[in-house]
């Protein structure tokens, strides 16, 4: 065991080394990426609803801004470390530039509990975010975006304190806000359909058809319902599904040979999002223990819930026949277990490939805002296949033509597109 | 005499003024009073600037005057005088401001003045006149009282007068009698008195001695002195009819009017009709002394049904309501917030009834029937319901029923139990004694005989075999417990088939659950549902009431939009008028289904819309394609709903002088009461009592910030993670793997009886480092739930109170507490976790590698076989944990834990377990393994470890050979037929209903071999499971 403690953006910073002795960087380039080019941490006074004033820690990070504007969340968060979110802004820039969209990274946070504030009192905070802070941000400067514990009405009370500053409409300044007021259509479904877009292609190049393949998904929310769906669309099997059970407070794995009908499922999930037992076991599926999801005899699993769920110690349970794993949410498998599925010859879509339609999703949204055009559904939907098909193709080609695990060689083509570009601008 | 135009005018209208002045005081049915107060208003009309003339009279002692006399510059005063005697005056003035031009007053006026002070003389000289019409009118009112009144006048004027008033009362040809003395010859009866004549004479000499203008104050204070002793008469007989007493009470206030002041008869009065209407707790009637009126009792006497002889107690939970709602009426007085709170229509099946009841069905032996043994009343119960649901109303009780659904057409019903034992304080039937809905439809034939029916149900849970065990807990079972019925209209509005209120709920005046350092003790808290509030009412398992802080409504539990979804209510109770039934539907279904019928339904749903909560109007929310969520945010934010509850609670709370809780639910124009009770013992837990004098060094932690209620005892397990060493863990896989041994510790350990202590937030999704990563999964097992907040560098964190899964908590009464070890006057033993022995590796090997971070303490085997208790108490903002020798089974443990919490508790919970470890052994001994295909018969889990209560199950480990398919089916079948069996007579010694008592499991010589699953119990370290039978090989 490492004596270091563990800290997020110096885990960060190792995996970016790795890349950049693989791409071989010159030094002045990775002293460049491998930390954030601009850091402001400031103070935000708010006058609380009793009268009495409280003043809040807040950051916003900018990683790196090389390729486009840098983009990234706003988290609200009580124990908030700058190191955190220094991690969380680089992740972006890759994020970004897998998907060969013109963004970069970043990210920002208010140390704050919302669970402690009126509604009142956290558009004040907003609004004073946005009034430190109006001078970085724009949208050709830094284009902010919900994360943990903020949502599209945090959004646009920092818009509109924005405008305000600025004395015009800029609704491309950011991003998450509510259809109807700048918000793009599709966004529940992107990330869901993003997942699919990419293993379509997959499955093209390994010459495999859709309609013989099999899925063992986890997690049926927005991602796993709409990656669930477009999968059947395209004539695939989805065999099993893994969901949590409110009322049991545990989750269940449902089980049909003959393939899950999703339309059905979705028609019983119960009030908490989770499938009903009994209404499954009626339709005639299996139900089994939560983790068989991944014992399953599949061709594909889709972990679509939680971080570490596929560790070295339920490796071995994955079924001899399972050839690719598409990790639909972030950090399903923990790093030490990617040797081992190399090993086994599994194939494996990385997460910030994979469920990059999310992020893809809001670029399209700032589009969208800065022509003052908003698409329809299929639009959107056209776009992003577009999009997440040249971005697997990408990775997918160096991967083979390299030999390269797929999780490092879409690092690598991240990583080496932020160089570039950092290196055309004459920085480096 | 010459008049100008302009003085012609005035005399006019002086000459008017005198006309109306006459008037007034010749209207014989005006009082003094009255005609005094319009005069007031009269005289001005006969001044020169009549808008700005005020006028105050004084007549003896009263003053009668415009309200703003006061700014009034007074410009003539003309003394009142009567025979020589000055007794009061008429003042006049202007007020200055509301004059154009400065103005005097004129001689004319002053002489108009002085005519009315004469005439007022005049009046108030005549008493004659007043005491005529007042016996007059008592001798055609009340015949009987005016012998009686006459006497006090004779007595009263002796007092006052001496011998001189003999003569007055010599007029009465009552032939005197020598009243005293020894005396043996009888009296002769008197003559009667010709009453007319006699009136005349008394009134004539009368006058000549009373004092001027006390007539009226005199006889009237003799005739409420008459009244009320015709009350006592009534009230103070116990065979009085409910029919005279409230006959009486009517007269009472008609004759008296409704003076705020009580004199010592009324209070006495007031608490003889408590004492037999309402309750028999003192507590309770010196709170009805200070707040309620007789004349307040009509609502109760009128809506009484019972017999002619009935006592007419309405019982407990009637009676809390009718004074609570007594309250607040008075409250409305001073508080706008408050009028508008109503209560449902009640009337009341009086307590004694089901006493009627019984003699008319001659069920006369249930009056025994709780004293039969538990066992006993369990086999019996369903029998006796059946029997009593079979049983009739008398006729009395029926006819009024009659009466009762003409008055309640058309609206459901729900019948609610009102028990004498139910208002006692800490003594809470909660789902014992049972409340009924009815829809109420049908013709009048059917709605009679389903409230019929719907009333048997209610006597008959007076029977329930809890309650009865719930009573002898308390040494309540000698207490003639009698059940009174509430028949109460159900507050609400049709919404297609259905009805429903728009909303109902719980509030309480202390709030034990916090979400916020923001929010206080004594902020009050509101559980809140949409339709009827039963879901409000009882903690639900799988469904989040909306809970409200009442001070702070703006700090809602739940920020991030999934998680406002996450804990929204998810079903609605309500009243299926079609299928005349009680029904719960699922929110979402019926909100789209019967939106657009919903009157106002943007201000209890708000629409969840790619992860953002959208508040629509009336015009915007589309209720065939919105996603709703039941939030009620309008209610909470544009509305006074809050306030008026705050208010509600703070009014009653302040005049019980004691925290309470009552139910209310909105109809979508008004706040209705439904119930009010003191807050004692409901589903959130009572304060612990925190013990003094515990040893030092048997206190583990202590803690004095935020503390809610709880009580925790016989803690075997304590899960400790070390926040240094989980700080210095240096990859992200050895953070989470913490989260999953915490989760993998809650599925060995016993369950409810560990608890978890952890540095940071639990579950917090921020930066892993800032609290274990866990889900409500992991953590549903424990007891409680504990969160270490240090300090770091000058910044001490707030706790999070669990606001990750703060509801799922709440709902699962796990308990959570904040500890700040360093602060001052805080214990902490760092070297209870440090230096006890650590059973991670045994436990979970794979996560051995963190024996540094997490200790799984086993605190009987480190600690001479002592537990651990955790006492929180709110009041006291102070919990503590300490190790005990206690048995948490034993007696006097048992007594306490009744005292606090009106939890169901076997009398001896010793009794569980060993019999259940009995029957374990007669199944081994009994089965016939070698036919069966079974190895060996192991016995594990909380029967092997001695801790098995009423509602656990036999766990057993079947370790079995290759079977057959029939040897499968057989084995199968036999401890089928064992589990069901056994489950019943678990039943019926428990009352608690599970369909099967075992839970077997099947190992392999393979599983063994690999330690799967249930295998590793077999050698386990923890609970290792104990063998019953093996086959010898």
């Amino acid at each position: 065991m490492a004596t270091s403690v563990y800290n997020p953006f110096e885990s960060a910073q190792e995996q970016f080394d790795k890349i950049a002795e693989l791409l071989e960087l010159d030094s002045g380039t990775r002293e460049l990426l491998r930390q954030p080019m601009l850091e402001t941490h400031f103070t935000i006074p708010v006058k609380m609803d009793d009268g009495s004033t409280k003043v809040f820690k807040a950051f916003r990070i900018r990683h790196n801004d090389a390729r486009g504007p840098a983009k990234g969340g706003i988290r609200f968060h009580p124990l908030e470390t700058p190191d955190t979110v220094r991690a969380l802004s680089m992740w972006m820039t890759w994020k970004c530039a897998v998907v060969d969209i013109p963004l970069g990274g970043g990210k920002g946070g208010i140390i704050c509990d919302p669970h402690n504030f009126s509604a009142a009192e956290q558009e004040r905070l907003c609004r004073g975010y946005v009034r430190q802070l109006h001078a970085q941000l724009g949208p050709n400067l830094d284009v902010p975006a919900p994360d943990v514990m903020t949502n599209g009405q945090h959004m646009l009370w920092m818009l509109d304190e924005y405008e305000t500053i600025f004395g015009g409409r800029y609704p491309s300044m950011i991003t998450g806000k509510p259809v109807g007021m700048g918000g793009s259509l599709g966004r529940t479904e992107a990330t869901g359909y993003g997942v699919i877009y990419v293993l379509k292609n997959l499955l093209r190049e390994m010459n495999i058809p859709v309609e013989s393949t099999t899925v063992s998904l986890q997690g049926f929310g927005n991602v796993g319902e709409y990656a669930a769906r477009m999968y059947t669309e395209l004539g695939g099997k989805v065999i099993a599904i893994s969901c949590w059970n409110q009322a049991d407070a545990k989750s269940y794995t449902f089980k049909k040979e003959s393939g899950c009908d999703i339309e059905e499922l979705v028609g019983i999930k119960d009030s908490f999002g989770g499938i009903d037992k009994d209404k499954a076991s009626a339709l005639g599926y299996e139900v089994l223990p939560g983790e068989d999801w991944l014992k399953q005899d599949v061709d594909i699993l889709i972990p679509a819930a939680l971080e570490n769920q596929i560790t070295p110690t339920v490796f071995p349970d994955i079924s001899s026949t399972v050839k690719i794993i598409c990790e639909a949410s972030n950090g399903p498998t923990t790093p030490d277990c990617d040797a081992l599925i190399r090993k086994r010859g599994i194939t494996l879509l990385p997460d910030f490939l994979c469920n990059a339609g999310g992020v893809t999703c809001s670029y399209f949204e700032q589009v969208q805002c800065s022509m003052n055009y908003y698409w329809d559904k299929s639009e959107v939907f056209e776009k992003l296949e577009y999009c997440m098909t040249k971005a697997f193709s990408a990775v997918y080609k160096l991967s083979v033509e390299k030999n390269l695990y797929m999780r490092d060689a879409a690092y690598i083509i991240s990583i080496n597109r932020v160089a570039e570009a950092a290196k055309l601008r004459g920085w480096v | 005499m010459k008049y100008d135009h302009s003085q012609l005018l005035e005399r006019a209208k002086e000459l008017e003024c005198m006309y109306m002045v006459d008037e007034l005081l010749h209207n014989k049915d005006l009082t003094l009073a009255a005609a005094m107060k319009s005069l007031t208003d009269t005289i001005p009309i006969g001044f020169t600037i009549p808008s700005a003339c005020r006028i105050k009279i004084t007549l003896w002692n009263d003053v009668y005057a415009a309200d703003d006399f006061s700014r009034a510059e007074i410009l003539y005063r003309s003394p009142i005088v009567v025979m020589q005697e000055s007794v009061g005056e008429i003042i006049m003035g202007y007020i200055t401001e509301l004059l154009d031009v400065e103005c005097d007053i004129l001689s004319n006026e002053k002489k108009m003045l002085d005519t009315i002070s004469r005439l007022i003389s005049l009046l108030a000289f005549d008493t004659r006149r007043e005491l005529s019409q007042m016996l007059e009118m008592l001798r055609t009112v009340d015949p009987n009282m005016l012998p009686r009144v006459i006497e006090k006048l004779r007595v009263y004027l002796k007092k006052t007068f001496g011998a001189e008033v003999d003569s007055l009362f010599s007029v009465i040809e009552v032939a005197p009698q020598q009243t005293y003395g020894e005396v043996n010859s009888p009296m002769n009866r008197p003559a009667a008195v010709d009453m007319d004549t006699q009136l005349q004479k008394i009134i004539a000499r009368a006058t000549d001695f009373l004092p001027r203008g006390q007539v009226h104050e005199l006889i009237g204070g003799w005739i409420h002195e008459e009244r009320v002793l015709a009350m006592i008469k009534v009230v103070d007989n116990k065979d009085a009819r409910v029919s005279e007493i409230l006959d009486a009470v009517r007269k009472y206030t008609e004759v008296t009017g409704d003076n705020s002041e009580k004199s010592t008869t009324d209070k006495w009065l007031v608490a003889v009709l408590a004492h037999r209407f309402l309750t028999n707790d003192e507590k309770i009637i010196n709170l009805i002394l200070d707040n309620l009126k007789i004349s307040d009792f009509i609502a109760v006497l009128e809506r009484n049904i019972g017999s002619h002889n009935s006592r007419g107690s309405i019982g407990g939970k009637g009676a809390g309501l009718f004074i609570a709602q007594q309250i607040l009426q008075h409250a409305a007085v001073e508080d706008p917030l408050l009028r508008e709170i109503k209560t449902p229509r009640t009337w009341y099946l009086a307590t004694d009834q089901i006493v009627d009841f019984f003699n008319y069905n001659n069920l006369e032996e249930l009056n025994s029937y709780k004293y039969n043994p538990l066992y006993h009343l369990r086999l019996t119960y369903d029998n006796l319901v059946s029997k009593i649901m079979n049983a009739k109303l008398p006729p009395r009780t029926i006819q009024m029923l009659h009466l009762v659904l003409e008055d309640m057409e058309d609206v459901p019903l729900v019948i609610r139990s009102s028990a004498l034992l139910e208002d006692g304080l800490g003594i809470a039937f909660s789902g014992k004694y049972k409340s009924l809905f009815l829809s109420n439809q049908g013709t009048r034939q059917q709605r009679l005989e389903a409230l019929i029916t719907a009333i048997l149900e209610v006597y008959s849970s007076m029977f329930n075999p809890d309650a009865i065990q719930y009573r002898r807990e308390k040494g309540l079972l000698n207490f003639s417990e009698e059940m009174g019925v509430l028949i109460q209209e159900v507050v609400g509005f049709k919404v297609g088939k259905y009805y429903m209120p728009a909303f109902a709920g719980v509030a309480f005046s202390h709030n034990q659950l916090r979400w916020s350092a923001r929010i206080n003790r004594d902020d009050g808290l509101v559980r809140m549902v949409m339709g009827l509030g039963t879901r409000a009412v009882d903690r639900v398992t799988d469904d989040y009431p909306m809970l409200f802080s009442l001070a702070h409504p703006e700090l809602s539990v739940n920020r991030t939009p999934a998680e406002i979804r996450h804990y929204s209510p998810k079903y609605i109770d309500l009243i299926n008028m079609e299928d005349k039934s009680f029904e719960t539907v699922t929110a979402s279904t019926f909100l789209r289904e019967e939106g657009t019928r919903l009157p106002e339904l943007h201000k209890y749903v708000s629409v969840f819309n790619e992860n953002f909560i959208e508040n629509k109007n009336a015009f915007s929310l589309d209720t065939k394609n919105d996603d709703m969520i039941i939030t009620f945010n309008h209610i909470l934010t544009a509305t006074d709903i809050p306030k008026k509850l705050e208010h509600i609670i703070k009014a009653l709370s302040e005049k019980m002088d004691a925290p309470v809780e009552i139910e209310f639910a909105y109809d979508g124009e008004d706040i209705y009461l439904l119930q009010c009770r003191f807050q004692g013992s409901n589903m959130y837990a009572a304060p612990a009592p925190i013990p003094q004098n515990l040893k030092r060094q048997d206190i583990v932690f202590t803690a004095n910030q935020f503390i809610s209620n709880g009580l925790v005892t016989g803690i075997t397990h304590v899960v400790y993670v070390d926040g240094k060493r989980y700080d210095s863990l240096s990859t992200l896989e050895e953070l989470y793997a913490v989260g999953e041994a915490v989760g993998q510790l809650g599925g060995v350990l016993p369950r409810h009886n560990y608890i978890l202590i952890g540095p940071g937030r639990w579950g917090s999704r921020g930066d892993i480092k800032l609290g274990v990563r866990v889900t409500y999964s992991d953590i549903s097992n424990t007891a409680a739930l504990i969160e270490i907040a240090e300090k770091k560098h000058s910044y001490s964190p707030e706790p999070s109170f669990g606001t990750h899964f703060f509801q799922d908590l709440v709902e699962a009464g796990i308990v959570y507490l904040p500890l700040y070890p360093g602060e001052k006057d805080v214990i902490f033993k760092e070297s209870f976790f440090r230096a006890s022995d650590n059973l991670l590796g045994t436990l979970l090997p794979r996560f051995a590698y963190l024996s540094d971070v997490i200790k799984v303490i086993d605190v009987p085997a480190s600690y001479f076989g002592r537990t651990l208790s955790l006492h929180m108490n709110s009041d006291l903002e102070q919990a503590v944990a300490f190790l005990t020798d206690q048995e948490p089974t034993s007696k006097a443990d048992l007594d306490k834990k009744n005292a606090l919490s009106p939890l169901w508790v076997a009398k001896d919970e010793q009794d569980h377990w060993q019999w259940r470890h009995f029957m374990a052994e007669q199944i081994a001994d009994s089965m016939d393994m070698e036919t069966l295909g079974v190895k060996g018969i192991y016995l594990f889990g909380s029967t092997n470890s001695g801790e098995a209560g009423m509602g656990s199950d036999i766990d057993l480990l079947l370790h079995i050979k290759q079977q057959s398919n029939s040897q499968q089916q057989s084995l199968k079948d036999y401890l089928d037929g064992w589990s069901r069996a056994l489950a019943r007579v678990n039943y019926l010694q428990t009352g608690y209903k599970i369909d099967k008592l075992l839970d077997v499991h099947i190992v392999t010589d393979e599983d063994i071999a690999e330690r799967d699953s249930f295998a590793i119990k077999i050698d386990s370290t923890v609970d290792p499971a104990t063998p019953l039978r093996l086959l010898s090989e």
